[in-house]
């Protein structure tokens, strides 16, 4: 590897990191693109890589969101038995696929998400106390306050929003259907090496009700105890690149961390558009990898 | 372990400042936090030392990954690759002992839901390893 290909690689890791951090999602769904498009690593290897530095962001920022605490620890220990399953299901898939079926799939699942945050941008349905506020870019529930009731599911959050200046607490809602789909992010995120987050925020956010700031720093926490179930098969499958698996890591490690402090000063109205953005932009260049076509 | 609701979800923000009173799992975030950040600096260390020796040295192994016994031999002897593969075994290492450190400190609690939970992630995280390895 010369010298100018280790600095791509580590600008794509440290890039990858911060924007992985800032939206939840890990990472991978940078890192795998462009260690497989840009830099033409075989896609299983670019997989197995994207993996080993998504285990190592979610580490490093849950390690900064576990004690600030933004993470709902019972509700990501209860999303994760299942999840971690779903990694291993989708490490033994993806690494018996071939690559333009691993190209496809990657690009399906970022044009669907990217769909879904587009046609449902409001996020987290917020419900304001009697005489209180809600916080600064959360709308309304949909029916208003006064048609919402609430059941203890032992899962309520609570934590201090910098942006609004606020604590906002928070009742989970459809944990049981929330548990089901951690499953299927545990299989895209072995399949993939996307961490899984790609699926759990959204997931968290527009169906559990959980805000945007705290779905993130969960959905970290739950990658930092399920993703090495994928990234396992690939290492056992020897689908590793010690020089640049040490470049990804680090970099993404920097990244992190920079991109933890960011997500403090960021309004999640943002988060969500970048959230978008980036997807449709990621879904087309898998597309033209998998079918051939210039992108 | 989780239940289903078919209410809304409640996300209300109110004017305090601080969180008032202790934060929610705060006897558990505790020691996680310590575990991460000491495992996270524990995996980091080999991996950029290994990256050095790689990038000193112009080449750094691929394809097949050693043995136990020449992961440690390669650590042995100042192997750029073997390290970085230590460094990584660390990071996948985490995971079981985040599992592990929740389950003992919601015991602890007195909290036997979220143990038991937590036992569940740590046998399923341990079945995902053998899977992988065996199959």
């Amino acid at each position: 590897m010369t010298s100018g290909s280790a600095l791509a690689v580590a600008a794509t890791a440290v890039f990858a990191g911060v924007l992985g951090s800032m939206l939840g999602l890990g990472g991978g769904f940078v890192i795998v693109p462009l260690l497989s498009i840009a830099l033409g690593l075989p896609i299983h290897v670019a997989v197995g890589t994207g993996l080993i530095a998504v285990v190592a962001n979610a580490l490093s920022a849950s390690a900064v969101q576990v004690a600030s605490g933004a993470v709902n620890l019972r509700l990501a220990l209860a999303l994760s038995t299942v999840t971690t399953a779903g990694a291993l299901v989708g490490g033994l898939v993806g690494t018996s696929l071939s690559g333009s079926w691993l190209f496809g799939l990657f690009g399906a699942l970022l044009a669907a998400i990217s769909v879904l945050m587009l046609v449902r941008p409001e996020g987290v349905a917020v419900v304001p106390p009697s005489g209180g506020r809600a916080g600064p870019d959360e709308p309304p529930a949909p029916g208003g306050p006064a048609s919402v009731e609430h059941r203890d599911s032992g899962m309520a959050g609570r934590f201090f929003d910098s942006v609004s200046g606020s604590v906002v607490s928070y009742q989970p809602r459809r944990v049981g259907t929330g548990t089901a789909l951690s499953f299927v992010a545990g299989v895209v995120s072995g399949t993939l090496g996307v961490g899984g987050g790609i699926i759990q925020v959204p997931v968290m956010n527009l169906m559990l009700g959980v805000p945007m700031k705290a779905a993130t720093a969960t959905s970290s926490y739950i990658i930092s105890l399920t993703a090495m179930a994928g990234a396992v098969v690939y290492m056992a499958r020897g689908f590793i690149n010690p020089m640049i698996t040490a470049l990804t890591v680090i970099g993404v490690y920097v990244g992190a961390r920079a991109g933890t402090r960011f997500v403090e000063r960021l309004p999640s109205s943002f988060l969500r558009r970048a959230f978008s953005v980036i997807l449709i932009y990621m879904a087309s260049r898998m597309f033209g990898a998998a079918f051939n076509l210039p992108v | 372990m989780s239940s289903d609701s078919d209410t809304g979800s409640k996300a209300v923000s109110s004017g305090e400042a601080p969180l008032g009173g202790e934060r929610p799992d705060e006897a558990v975030r505790r020691p996680l936090a310590a575990l991460l950040r000491g495992g996270v600096a524990l995996g980091l260390a080999p991996i950029a030392t290994g990256l050095v020796l790689c990038l000193a040295s112009g080449s750094c192994g691929q394809g097949a990954l050693p043995s136990l016994g020449g992961l440690i031999s390669g650590v042995a002897r100042g192997d750029g690759a073997s390290l970085i593969l230590l460094g990584v075994a660390v990071f996948l290492a985490l995971p079981p002992l985040q599992a592990l450190a929740a389950l003992v400190s919601y015991r602890r609690l007195g909290n036997r839901r979220f143990a038991a939970t937590s036992l569940a992630v740590l046998l399923v995280q341990i079945i995902a390893v053998t899977v992988a390895w065996i199959r």
